[in-house]
């Protein structure tokens, strides 16, 4: 068990070598293209003018699968990513801590995330390392402060901890899954590359798909259950800005605007989420309070 | 006991073992020099597909999701506005006998996000929307329940189960044709668009996946037959993965890097029409073919 595991592990990181590596090739024949890309008005990119390049949209998500893979593989193992994936500098996380799952199947599905996140880690470092942009190394990260006043601005109490045990660990997923969709989603139209945008699409499904089945695993908790993922979902379209970017998992397993496609959020209003804040011009905070790597960084 | 192996040995069985010929083609073709095309673009050039092309091969697809679920939770179909002008007739489905709540509120949610698809895409293509093709959900299921070995009489419409394991079949289908024709689509708009659907596709399927997860053995034994039919359907490259593999809960189809997997629109026509192999212009779920330009396998 333990060498058909590791003996498969290897294999695989011999292939997500190969792939990423020529996908890194790629955005290095991009980064050289003298043709700038030029930010879309109204994304209040005010104070990072440089203009957002495709390796620097894959910094910033790179941000964002960093918190989500530290936050399950901590739930699921207790431990968090291995030194390998966490680039030159990184910095710590606080908080975090392995489940008492009841139901074995639902510790297995979350493993299964554990590993995607991960997975998305790496590939997207792999990526990024391929171009002259330095993939970033993993920020300071808190999992312990922050759902504290997640929960609270929620209203779920002053004491939320996700690592309390199973409900309250798919309710601390359900903080992130959907935004995962919603950022990827708002990523679409600043990739430049088809190759990129297809890895990207890529990405942006595997998030769904996880966001489909946390809304499915609270509902199988009950009414109580989702009343709280109710009042998280409307706690991250409140920090975002006037625009409805949620559909409550009471009315929905599938967050979606009136043609039924998912929602998107800027980059800014990504942040806006996961720094706890909804003020403009807020560069940390809430899951990230030293801020986060790369240009993007202000809200 | 083994919980520090728990993350390490999932999907690999996979990954490992059947995407080194992925990694080697596709994704090749795929993540090569900017200047390069993939295959599929490559295609779209010499065919002269426009957006529209691809967005009505999408539409083609979505009648075909919006039939079995608006029926399956209203016992109707499609209203003859929705349908488009001469369109074609649809056979086979009814009203489906769901009894678990959750499921219920699966089927209502994906019916009214099918629906929807249907109308903004004919919104979209305005005049250019092609109509309905000619739907038989009989022939199809049957060929799809004899090929995967769940019985020629599969009926959908009989259980939650049953309900839930044709859901599983039309989901994943999805989200890997949006995938693969995300790259094809010029327009920035209808990008977004197919993007946005896409990631719904998505969670349509994390939710069935889920759900069949739950039931136990007979449900994954069941989806991971239809899994192993569609990546048979498709032609030699893997890209399908059951919702159970190697004793392990596997809710998402995807390869090493954790990314999902993309068809070619042939390759999804493979599947709906239930026959591989090239130069197939019609089957399974649609005995007429579909509507539009990109017909054949």
């Amino acid at each position: 068990m333990l060498l058909s595991g590791k003996a498969m592990l290897s294999r695989r990181h011999t292939v997500r070598a190969m792939s990423a590596a020529v996908l890194g090739a790629g955005m290095s024949a991009c980064a050289t293209n003298p043709v700038p890309r030029i930010i879309p008005q109204g994304l209040g990119l005010a104070l990072t003018p440089e203009p957002l390049t495709d390796p620097a949209v894959f910094n910033f998500a790179l941000n964002l699968e960093y918190l989500e893979a530290e936050y399950y593989l901590r739930g699921v193992t207790g431990e968090g990513l291995e030194r390998a994936d966490l680039g030159p500098a990184p910095k710590g996380v606080t908080g975090g801590r392995k489940v008492r799952f009841q139901n074995p199947e639902i510790a297995d599905m979350m493993a299964e995330v554990a590993s995607d996140e991960r997975s998305h880690v790496r590939f997207l470092r792999r990526a990024i390392s391929g171009t002259p942009l330095v993939a970033s190394s993993r920020p300071a990260i808190d999992l312990e402060a922050s759902f504290k006043a997640a929960g609270a601005a929620a209203g779920l109490g002053d004491n939320f901890d996700p690592f309390a045990d199973e409900d309250s660990f798919l309710l601390g997923a359900f903080v992130f899954e959907d935004v995962g969709v919603t950022a990827y989603n708002g990523a679409v139209k600043l990739l430049s590359q088809k190759n990129l945008l297809e890895a990207a699409a890529g990405i942006l499904a595997v998030e769904a798909y996880h966001g489909g089945m946390i809304r499915t695993l609270l509902h199988t908790k009950g009414p109580d259950v989702v009343a709280k993922a109710d009042k998280i979902a409307a706690a991250r379209d409140s920090l975002d800005g006037p625009v409805t970017t949620e559909e409550l998992p009471s009315l929905s397993l599938a967050p979606s605007d009136q043609f039924s496609r998912a929602f998107k959020r800027t980059p800014q209003q990504v942040l806006n989420v996961v720094y706890l804040s909804p003020d403009k011009g807020v560069h940390r905070g809430g899951f990230f309070p030293e801020s986060i790597n790369g240009v993007v960084r202000h809200t | 006991m083994s919980t520090e192996l728990a993350i390490p040995s999932r999907r690999t069985m996979f990954t490992g073992l059947r995407t080194a010929a992925l990694a080697g083609a596709t994704a090749a073709a795929a993540f090569g020099p900017a200047s390069a095309q993939t295959p599929v673009q490559e295609s779209r050039a010499r065919h002269g597909l426009t957006d529209g092309d691809i967005l009505n091969f999408a539409l083609n697809l979505e009648y075909l999701e919006a039939e079995f679920y608006v029926t399956a939770t209203s016992g109707q179909g499609l209203d003859a506005t929705s349908a488009g002008a001469s369109a074609g007739a649809t056979s086979g489905a009814r009203l489906a006998q769901l009894s678990s709540p959750i499921v219920r509120m699966f089927a209502q949610n994906v019916a009214k996000n099918e629906f929807d698809h249907v109308y903004f895409l004919r919104s979209a293509l305005g005049s250019n929307a092609v109509p309905r093709p000619v739907i038989d959900f009989k022939a199809g299921f049957s060929a799809v329940g004899e090929a995967a070995g769940l019985g020629s009489n599969f009926d959908p419409f009989v259980s939650d189960l049953n309900f839930l394991l044709a859901s599983f079949l039309f989901e994943d289908v999805g989200v890997t044709a949006y995938k693969g024709a995300a790259p094809l689509i010029h327009n920035k708009e209808y990008l977004q668009s197919a993007a946005g659907i896409h990631a719904v596709e998505a969670y349509h399927a994390g939710c069935a996946r889920a759900l069949l997860y739950r039931m136990g053995p007979e449900a994954r034994a069941g989806a991971n037959k239809i899994s192993a039919l569609r990546d048979k359907l498709d032609g030699p490259t893997t890209l399908d993965q059951g919702i159970e593999v190697d004793g392990h809960a596997n809710i998402v189809p995807s390869d090493s890097g954790g990314v999902c997997f993309s068809r070619t629109p042939q390759q999804v026509l493979n599947i709906v029409y239930g026959t591989p192999g090239s130069g197939v212009s019609k089957g399974g779920f649609f005995p007429e073919g579909t509507t539009g330009k990109i017909q054949m396998t």
